[in-house]
């Protein structure tokens, strides 16, 4: 079993929004496999990119997640995460 | 007075991306053939002409160019890959630049300045941002804040090359790659770096400059829309105004006792350069500023206007540009039928502020094949110019003069000549 199958079918699709909103920000990442253990600092983001997929995630799944959260976020399970925690608030 | 260069300036490589061709021998060999990359984008009877680098990719041209680098291919794709247009075309042109100077890491650490020539480059990444963030205001990228500036050149060609010295933007609207050349060379000149890298970033239109251009007047846009190839026509009876073009350049500026130290090619030198101004805003040509930075140049390279062999014309297509023009060389060059004069942008697109640097390098190209290129659309010549004709024409040049004018009145010129055939047969290299 895969890391990704471990998911939830909510995490998969918010994980599937940030993979693609990363791989438009950093065209390099379309290259590698990405799963839920990297982190957008692994696949070559600075502070500015990572910030460029967030948002552009956000809008995606039109929620809107404190800085303050993702701040703590370091590999892209825990910025799942932290979506489907807003998603939830939210509902 | 224009202070003069002290001495010319070698330039060492010349790296060019333009429609009609990414690399120098295929740009030499496109102006010899009086080739046009001007086209109209689609069948729309508004659509305005353009010579776009429609099939521009950092993958592909790294692909060209870097098959034996992948290491610097991933960096290029990596640094430039998030970066607009002008941006992206620099860091190619740059890269080419340095490795076809055999600059060594060390010497592009220590001792090499990068200026950048042109202002306003992303206009096109700028108007699709702006027109996003109306609809979509969520959608807005926080890089933005970078991509916007023109100093995102600096960045990008400095992380890619290594270059740690100096680094400058040099505007100057149409005249810009002019000027940064004209820098360049006084820097070398001063002593305040070994080499400098001068790049000019392909310049963006939005589709409102564009049209803020045609309702100036300024662009052709009427006539041979049926042939859009023939739309850009430089000292013509028909022409309408000038073409805007995608095209950036890059070369390397060295003193030539260093560049012959380290074994460096020398491409040509730049004997002398002039700048004048016509204290006057706005959009009109100035035939008598013209003429002052012709002469500045011959004056500063120590030449008479009968030292020059060729001349590159700033010939746009305009219709009060090119006879002003033409009256200003009639100045300077009197009818001299030996000269030739001919204009690039035919071929090229006006690339506005990379024009200056993308046309010193057809002035190289040509200087280097001995021969000037067509004025290829050149049916009715309306001046009293001794302009190159329809086809290309083989001639022994030494010595050339780049002409580069600009909205606000600014006039450059350049002197560009063939290395000089007397240099020291054995160079005093220090022993390894």
């Amino acid at each position: 079993m895969t890391r990704n199958e471990e998911l939830t079918v909510t995490d998969e699709e918010i994980f599937a929004v940030l993979r693609a909103q990363i791989v438009d920000v950093l065209p390099e990442a379309a290259d590698v496999e990405i799963t839920p253990d990297h982190s957008m600092r692994d696949l070559g983001a600075n502070s500015i990119d990572r910030m460029d997929v967030v948002i552009a995630a956000q809008e995606e799944l039109g929620v809107k997640v404190p800085n303050s959260e993702l701040t703590g976020a370091g590999d892209l399970r825990s910025l799942v995460g932290v979506f489907r925690r807003s998603l939830s608030a939210r509902a | 007075m224009t202070p003069p260069v002290p001495g010319a300036v070698a330039v060492t490589a010349a790296a060019v991306l333009s429609p009609l061709a990414d690399d120098l021998d295929g740009f030499t060999a496109a102006l010899l053939d009086g080739r046009s990359a001007v086209t109209l984008p689609d069948g729309a009877p508004d659509t305005l002409p353009v010579a776009a680098l429609d099939g521009f990719t950092l993958g592909g041209w790294a692909g060209r160019h870097l098959a034996d680098a992948p290491d610097t291919a991933a960096r290029l794709r990596r640094t430039a890959g998030r970066a607009a247009l002008p941006a992206r075309t620099a860091a190619c042109v740059a890269l080419r630049a340095v490795r076809d100077a055999g600059l060594t890491d060390d010497q592009l650490a220590d001792g090499t300045a990068l200026l950048v020539a042109g202002g306003n480059l992303a206009l096109a990444h700028q108007a699709e941002t702006v027109l996003g963030h109306h609809r979509a205001p969520g959608r807005l990228r926080a890089s933005y804040a970078l991509t916007h500036l023109d100093a995102d050149v600096i960045g990008t060609v400095s992380e890619l090359t290594g270059i740690r010295g100096e680094g400058w933007l040099v505007g100057g609207a149409s005249a810009a790659g002019a000027l940064a050349l004209i820098q360049a060379a006084r820097t070398v000149a001063a002593g305040w770096a070994d080499r400098v890298l001068v790049v000019a970033p392909a310049a963006e239109l939005s589709p409102v400059e564009a049209e803020a251009f045609r309702r100036a007047g300024a662009l052709a846009h009427e006539r041979f829309r049926d042939r859009p190839a023939r739309m850009c026509r430089p000292f013509d009876r028909d022409r309408q105004g000038f073409v805007p073009g995608e095209g950036a350049a890059a070369v390397v500026l060295e003193r030539p006792d260093s560049a012959r130290e380290r074994g460096a090619p020398v491409l040509a030198e730049l004997a002398g350069c002039g700048q004048r101004l016509d204290a006057r805003r706005g959009t009109e040509p100035d035939a008598e500023g013209q003429a002052a930075a012709m002469r500045a140049a011959l004056d500063a390279a120590g030449l008479a206007p009968e030292d020059v062999d060729y001349v590159n014309a700033h010939g746009t297509g305009s219709v009060l540009g090119d006879e002003t023009e033409a009256a200003s060389l009639h100045k300077v060059f009197g009818g001299r039928d030996t000269l030739r004069v001919n204009s690039t942008k035919p071929l090229t697109g006006h690339c506005l502020s990379a024009a200056g640097l993308v046309e010193a390098i057809a002035v190289v190209a040509q200087l280097r094949a001995g021969a000037v290129h067509p004025n290829p659309h050149l049916d009715h010549p309306c001046a009293d110019l001794p302009l190159a004709g329809r086809t290309s024409e083989t001639l022994p040049l030494r010595t050339a003069l780049s002409n580069s004018f600009a909205f606000g009145g600014i006039n450059a010129s350049v002197v560009l000549r063939l290395p000089r055939d007397d240099r020291p047969a054995s160079p005093s290299a220090p022993a390894p």
